[in-house]
């Protein structure tokens, strides 16, 4: 990266020296500015979230600051040239160059640090108790408990982007061609959290360094021919995370409580006593191709096409996942007052199957246990989405204007609302004999979206302008997690709970929930009304107005709303030549609500 | 979020200025309770390991109170440029960025003041 930017400035420097000189004689010419300056900072309490952005390392010392800005050529050449320096974390360089060739370049780097929030953890902090006979609490059993190894520690990550485009004209038609690299580093250290087996009952964080890297390379051509114009473009990116990971030591699963049964507790466990890695992220490679299209009909209209195929492959466990998108847009003016456009959009995102292959769930009991709970993951990625847009523009008078627009979206999942995997018990077989494994299985695949929007919108003479737009959202199946909360027996004879005795040993997993879950709404109504208005030659004001209601009642517990309300006002005021206010006042209140089926202690 | 951004020509030299942002923010849920499944009645013991009976000693009436959320943050610059002639200029300015946690959960305290002297000069060419 420190090659790179050591490049890039001497480059910027030999094209901004070159035409200084040709300056003297006429040739060319520069112009800008230059600041040289210092700062110092101080902190009191903690600093972290009140400089979320701020370089907290160097405080209470002396900083350089500089900053340069050019814009100068010569009778071939025009370039800028920016450079901010605030401190060793904050950053930037910008470099951009046209020739009269045909060949135009732009460079660039930007650093900066983003420090981040320590949990200490202390919330996590509980125990269990029952009631004596007179009333008093008494702890004991289960509790909830948290180790933060590294108590002292700051997490921040700086962040560094370099950048470089290039765009030639090819000789004698008009064509060009294009390439460009990028490189994104982000570096520090974060906090990163575990659990131990029973999910909640321990959680333990630790520092992790951070050490990532995004690598992008593109190059294209494009071109006219007559009325087209086309566009091919492929670009390859890959993602490096070269830090190491925390490790853990998950402890032998003995039960909390009746210590002695560590085997019945260990059945619920696929590992235990062993130390591993947690908090790992994988490397991936994409590789994306993409031919655009675009032809002018003249008055009959522009007409627009694309195809993009992307593959992303994930290096760790070898998953692979493809995208294939196809759209198309037609754009007419109809006559002097009406415009029509229209645009089509489908893509399919599959990504591979993966099969969780777990032991049986307590094996040494043939008896009542042995159950299979291997199941076959579905990406949730996985879909193909279909829509269409209209838009009609009517241009009602003068400086008064209405728009119509419809989109018609349908998402269709393999892995929409899968259901949990179930043993259904017929009270006569024991153990695996008397279970049958209910598979688990889509509660619906097909999303079907409808938007209808309405906008109006009209000026005040010279002095000013108002819209309205009101949006209405139809959603037929949105996106949820079927029985995902609440809980009741399982289903069957002679299941626990029901009465059934035998089966009460395998109580902890006899439940299954049956509550659907979602933020998504099945109906949406959302309004806004914004306008400015210029009082005075000294004086202008803009407000807007901002409400949504959205509510989901398809739900079977609970019934879904989200509305959010939000205004605002802009002043502007010169009350004399020398002094210019501009004062504003937002507001956002926002209000839902959901249905929580938290697992506590033992589930 | 409240916001001012103010300039003043005091004179042919010199020119103040002042930007300030001053942003409330707060969250919170409603209280709630946690009922138990139908067909688990509230006085039998839920497992043979529990402690008490299936209601067991879960209080949920204070959990609502840990959720709250509660910042106030104001940053501010109060700056001067003085022109020394045609095309140079000195500036100094002071910076606060002062942020109130008054619900001190989670992530601890994060109340916080940072403050930022800078001076300079900026030369025209």
């Amino acid at each position: 990266m420190h090659k790179r930017i050591l490049l890039m400035t001497i480059a910027a420097l030999l094209v901004c020296w070159a035409p200084v000189g040709l300056a003297d004689d006429g040739g060319g010419f520069v112009m800008g500015s230059a600041t040289a300056g210092a700062h110092i900072s101080d902190s009191t309490d903690n600093p972290v979230r009140a400089g979320e952005y701020v370089n907290l390392e160097d405080f209470e010392d002396v900083m350089a600051a500089m900053a340069l800005d050019l814009f100068g050529g010569t009778p071939n050449t025009l370039y800028t040239v920016g450079l901010t320096y605030e401190d060793n974390a904050t950053k930037s360089l910008d470099f951009s160059m046209w020739t009269k060739q045909g060949i135009s370049a732009e460079f660039g780097y930007d650093s900066f640090m983003h420090n981040m929030d320590h949990d200490y953890l202390e919330n996590m902090q509980a125990r269990e108790a029952g009631v004596d006979d007179e009333g008093n609490f008494v702890p004991g059993g289960k509790q909830v408990y948290h180790t933060d190894n590294d108590p002292m520690g700051r997490y921040f990550i700086q962040y560094e982007k370099f950048h470089g485009d290039v765009t030639i004209d090819l000789c004698d038609s008009d064509a060009q061609v294009f390439a460009g690299y990028s490189e994104q580093t982000r570096s520090g250290f974060k906090q990163t959290m575990t659990i131990d087996h029973c999910a909640f009952c321990h959680v333990e964080s630790d520092a992790q360094r951070i050490d990532q890297r995004t690598e992008v390379w593109h190059a294209g051509i494009r071109g006219t021919v007559g009325k087209a114009s086309v566009q091919y473009e492929y670009t390859s990116r890959d993602y490096y995370d070269q830090a190491g990971t925390p490790e853990h030591h998950w402890k032998s699963a003995i039960h909390p409580v009746n210590g002695g049964l560590g085997e019945e507790f260990a059945s619920r466990d696929i590992f235990q006593d062993v130390t591993l890695p947690y908090g790992q992220s994988a490397d991936s490679e994409k590789d994306v191709h993409n031919v655009a299209l675009k032809i002018d009909l003249d008055r009959a209209g522009t007409l627009k096409g694309a195809y993009t195929h992307t593959k992303s492959v994930n290096s760790f466990t070898n998953i692979e996942g493809k995208v294939h998108a196809v759209s198309a847009g037609y754009a007419v003016k109809l006559n002097p007052d009406w415009r029509l456009t229209a645009r089509f959009l489908t893509y399919e995102d599959k990504v591979d199957d993966y099969l969780v292959d777990l032991p049986n769930f307590r094996a040494y009991d043939t008896t009542y246990g042995n159950l299979d709970f291997d199941w076959n993951r579905i990406s949730a990625a996985n879909r193909t989405v279909t829509q269409g847009d209209l838009n009609l523009n009517w241009k009602l008078a003068k400086r008064k204007h209405l728009n119509f627009s419809w989109r018609l979206q349908v998402i269709d999942r393999d892995a929409m609302a899968q259901s949990q995997t179930n043993y259904l018990f017929d009270g006569v077989n024991p153990g695996n004999a008397g279970a049958t494994l209910v598979d688990s299985a889509p509660y619906a695949n097909k999303t079907t979206v409808n938007r209808l929007k309405m906008r109006y919108n009209a000026r005040l003479g010279m002095k000013g302008n108002y819209n309205f737009t009101y949006t209405f959202t139809n959603v037929d199946k949105p996106y949820m997690n079927p029985w995902a909360g609440c809980e009741s027996s399982l289903q069957g004879v002679g299941s626990a709970h029901t009465g059934g005795a035998a089966e009460g040993r395998v109580y902890y997993y006899q439940r299954q929930r049956y509550g659907n879950g979602t933020n998504m709404p099945s109906q949406a109504h959302q309004f806004a009304l914004r306008g400015s208005y210029q009082v005075s030659p000294r004086t202008s004001v803009s407000a807007f107005v901002n409400y949504s209601h959205d509510k989901n009642d398809d739900l079977n517990v609970y019934e879904y709303t989200r509305d959010l309300f939000s205004p605002g006002i802009n002043l502007w005021t010169a009350p004399s030549d020398r002094l210019l206010f501009t004062l504003g006042w937002d507001n956002m209140w926002v209000q839902s609500n959901a249905n929580l089926c938290p697992p506590i202690f033992d589930g | 979020m409240f916001f001012v951004n103010a300039n003043l020509t005091a004179s042919e030299k010199v020119t103040f200025f002042l930007e300030g942002v001053y942003t409330i923010a707060k969250g919170s849920f409603d209280p709630f309770d946690l009922p138990l499944p139908d067909d688990i009645p509230a006085d039998v013991q839920i497992s043979p390991d529990h402690v008490g009976d299936s209601k067991g000693a879960y209080d949920f009436t204070v959990i609502s109170d840990y959720s709250d959320l509660e910042y106030k943050t104001l940053e501010g610059t109060l700056g001067m440029n003085y022109k020394l002639d045609k095309r140079a200029s000195l500036y100094g300015s002071v910076n606060l960025i002062d942020l109130q946690d008054d619900q001190t959960y989670v992530y601890g305290d994060l109340t916080g003041q940072i403050i930022t002297y800078a001076t300079g000069m900026t030369v025209g060419f």
